[in-house]
């Protein structure tokens, strides 16, 4: 009894000394019990949404695809209720045929009869149908290009060539290196052997030149420009799967060896269940990773074949191919709507998908605080 | 390691023939009138006709389309370039080994130049953002490095043009000497040294495009050094952190580095083909997309084979590193 009643004194001193209450303790024990109940996936959730950085790449890329796929319908409706008289619809390809007048002022450097060097203005005005170059204005928000079309609309249009590109390169790009990846890591000896060969083979063609080459081979076929947008996923694919395969393989001859993949063993599970059920659900997390990481490299590489005029051409637009009108000295000196609004859409889409993809890394990151 | 070495020297042939075989294959899809454009003027007047064309392109075993005329092709590319002839270049009118290891250097200059700034800034970067990992700074320096990276290499450069070259008018827009002297009159020192301003503005776009990947990487290798044990160890008998940080971790730090050499030697050599192109700097990685764009068999071929050779050095050098200053990765696998 006396034990009983020095216990009792104890803890209401402690209570005393402490200054969590009840209400405060069963707040952590609820946590605690809460946190224990979390599944992975959940906990994964959570902690990509606490970093800022990765919900400030996933907003930029929701932007971006709302921007691209959505934007045209949107500013329809927006059209019906457009009390402000400020938007117009514009084409992907339908030019401004309102006419301009361009005035072209140079600065050169000539000879004069007399042999001396002078300066002075080179002014010239040209008059268009379309109406080109036009700045900022209520009815062109970004204004018109070269050719009178309404930038922030192709901008928009110029969108879904990256992202779907992205998007489609990277899925076939993940299927083609899980299957071989798995394959070889999985059954090992001879089988290992040729696939990782071929692995080298294609790791070891320089990436650049070689999507060059063959987006030139597409050009002489001289396919239809609306499906080269097909074919240049599959170029893409063609040379990318191999850092994919390289890291299922690698993931999964880790995994083999651990003591669940030996208990599926004896409980005499089939080959494909011990794949599909055992295997890939715990290669997925680095895949989803290098998967976000591997949508900003295609969109650079897309970018950078429209850049050099060998992606999607004329009438439809891609980021790529605005940009590439910088390469006309008079368009980069005097008419940066041209191609810089294009250019940053870019980067926010691959900053986007970087983003999104360093806070997966750290969100799947076992040894990361919850 | 010697049986290593000499295991990764055979599979390196298997796999340059590899190489070969597709690049080859996929050059010779490509439309390759070179010779008919070429000659289109002497065709016209009469000089030489189409015989004489195919005469020519029989002599660099071009003359048949078919599959197996590819085939007989590639393998009298293959002879040859085993016995190191890799044909001449139809632009340059000159052996490809002598053109690539011509205008290499200038890459090399540019690329290594930028490499080395590179270094500099990134670890101490990644080091500094580990150790104060989740303050202002380090989100600030992930947020700017990886607003790098994103930037496609073109669009940056043309940026880069745009500000310094044209509106602030500080730094040419694009060649490599100034128009006034003539190239050929001065030295190689000269021609690089000489006219530095024109290469400052491609090192700062390889510099800041690159920076981004080898801080990230830093950072993540210091982080992993600072949780182990010895670090703890070092902590626990009272090392002041100035020499926990910069004398135990970061020699640690260092090691996974010897990894990117991998990736290093291709691009030291290699050139890079975009960034050259937009400042017209006539280094190899421009050579070779106007070869790619004409058509010039040879030196694509030889300019391929070179780069894939180069990452396989570098990837066998790498490992074989790793395995030297990391005792305790065993080689032989």
């Amino acid at each position: 009894m006396d034990n009983e009643q020095i216990l009792n004194k104890e803890v209401v001193e402690n209570n005393d000394l402490n200054t969590t209450s009840d209400d405060d303790l069963e707040e952590i024990v609820d946590e605690i019990s809460d946190v224990k109940q979390m599944s992975p996936t959940k906990l994964v959730l959570r902690r990509f949404f606490r970093s800022k950085l990765s919900v400030v790449g996933l907003i930029m890329i929701i932007t971006l695809v709302v921007f691209s796929f959505l934007g045209p319908y949107i500013l329809k409706l927006l059209n019906y209720i457009d009390f402000l008289d400020i938007i117009t619809i514009w084409g992907e390809n339908e030019p401004d045929t309102s006419g301009s007048s361009i005035i072209n002022e140079s600065l050169i450097k000539f000879n004069t009869a007399n042999g001396n060097v002078a300066f002075g203005y080179d002014v010239y005005t040209y008059y268009n149908d379309n109406n080109l170059y036009s700045g900022i204005t209520k009815v062109h928000w970004l204004g018109t290009d070269d050719r009178g079309f309404d930038i922030f609309t192709r901008l928009m249009y110029g969108g879904r060539i990256s992202l779907q590109i992205s998007l489609i390169v990277v899925f076939l790009e993940m299927l083609i290196g899980i299957i071989l990846g798995g394959i070889s890591g999985y059954f090992g000896k001879w089988v290992d052997q040729v696939i990782m060969r071929i692995v080298d083979i294609f790791n070891c063609i320089p990436t650049l030149p070689i999507l060059l080459i063959a987006s030139s081979i597409l050009n002489s076929w001289e396919v239809n420009e609306g499906n080269k947008i097909y074919y240049l996923m599959i170029i893409i694919t063609l040379f990318g799967w191999s850092g994919t395969a390289r890291l299922v393989r690698g993931q999964i001859l880790f995994l083999r060896e651990q003591e669940y993949m030996i208990a599926s063993e004896v409980m005499g599970y089939p080959t494909s269940k011990k794949i599909f059920g055992q295997l890939i659900p715990n290669v997925l997390p680095q895949l989803i990773v290098s998967a976000t990481l591997g949508f900003g490299s295609v969109i650079i590489y897309e970018s950078t074949l429209s850049y050099l005029g060998l992606g999607v051409q004329f009438p439809y637009a891609a980021w790529g191919t605005m940009i590439s009108s910088a390469n006309n000295y008079v368009v980069m000196q005097n008419y940066p709507l041209l191609w810089v609004p294009a250019g940053i859409c870019i980067v926010l889409a691959v900053l986007g998908f970087n983003f999104v993809g360093d806070g997966l890394r750290d969100a799947f990151d076992p040894k990361g605080k919850r | 390691m010697f049986k290593y070495i000499v295991k990764r020297l055979l599979l390196s042939i298997l796999i340059l023939f590899g190489v070969s075989v597709i690049i080859y294959f996929l050059i010779r899809l490509m439309p390759s009138d070179y010779f008919e454009k070429q000659f289109s003027s002497q065709l016209a007047s009469g000089a030489i006709n189409m015989d004489d064309i195919i005469e020519i392109k029989k002599l660099y075993g071009l003359d048949d389309d078919s599959f197996m005329g590819i085939v007989k092709g590639y393998f009298s590319w293959l002879f040859k370039a085993l016995s190191g002839d890799l044909g001449e270049s139809f632009i340059y009118k000159r052996p490809v080994a002598e053109v690539i290891s011509d205008k290499m250097w200038i890459s090399f200059a540019i690329s290594g130049i930028a490499l080395i700034f590179e270094f500099i800034i990134a670890i101490p970067l990644g080091v500094s953002s580990a150790v104060k990992q989740y303050s202002i700074q380090d989100y600030l320096v992930t947020i700017l490095v990886m607003v790098g990276i994103s930037f496609p290499s073109f669009f940056f450069a043309n940026i880069l043009i745009k500000i310094f070259a044209v509106n602030l008018g500080w730094l040419p827009v694009s060649g490599q000497t100034d128009a006034t002297i003539d190239a050929s009159t001065i030295s190689t020192f000269q021609y690089l040294f000489g006219n530095f301003k024109h290469l400052i503005l491609p090192m700062v776009t390889l510099v800041v495009l690159s920076i981004g990947g080898m801080m990230r990487y830093t950072r993540t290798n210091t982080l992993e050094v600072l949780n182990a044990d010895y670090i703890r160890t070092a902590r626990a008998k009272g090392l002041s952190e100035r020499k926990v940080i910069y004398k135990h971790a970061f020699r640690n730090t260092m090691i996974p580095l010897v990894t990117t050499f991998a990736g290093i030697l291709p691009s030291l050599f290699g050139g890079a083909m975009i960034v050259e192109q937009v400042f017209g700097i006539e280094g190899i990685g421009n050579i070779a997309y106007n070869a790619l764009k004409q058509g010039d068999i040879p030196f694509i071929m030889g300019y391929n084979m070179f780069l894939a050779i180069l990452t396989i050095v570098g990837t066998l050098f790498s490992d074989i590193m790793y395995a030297v200053v990391d005792p305790r990765v065993k080689l032989g696998k």
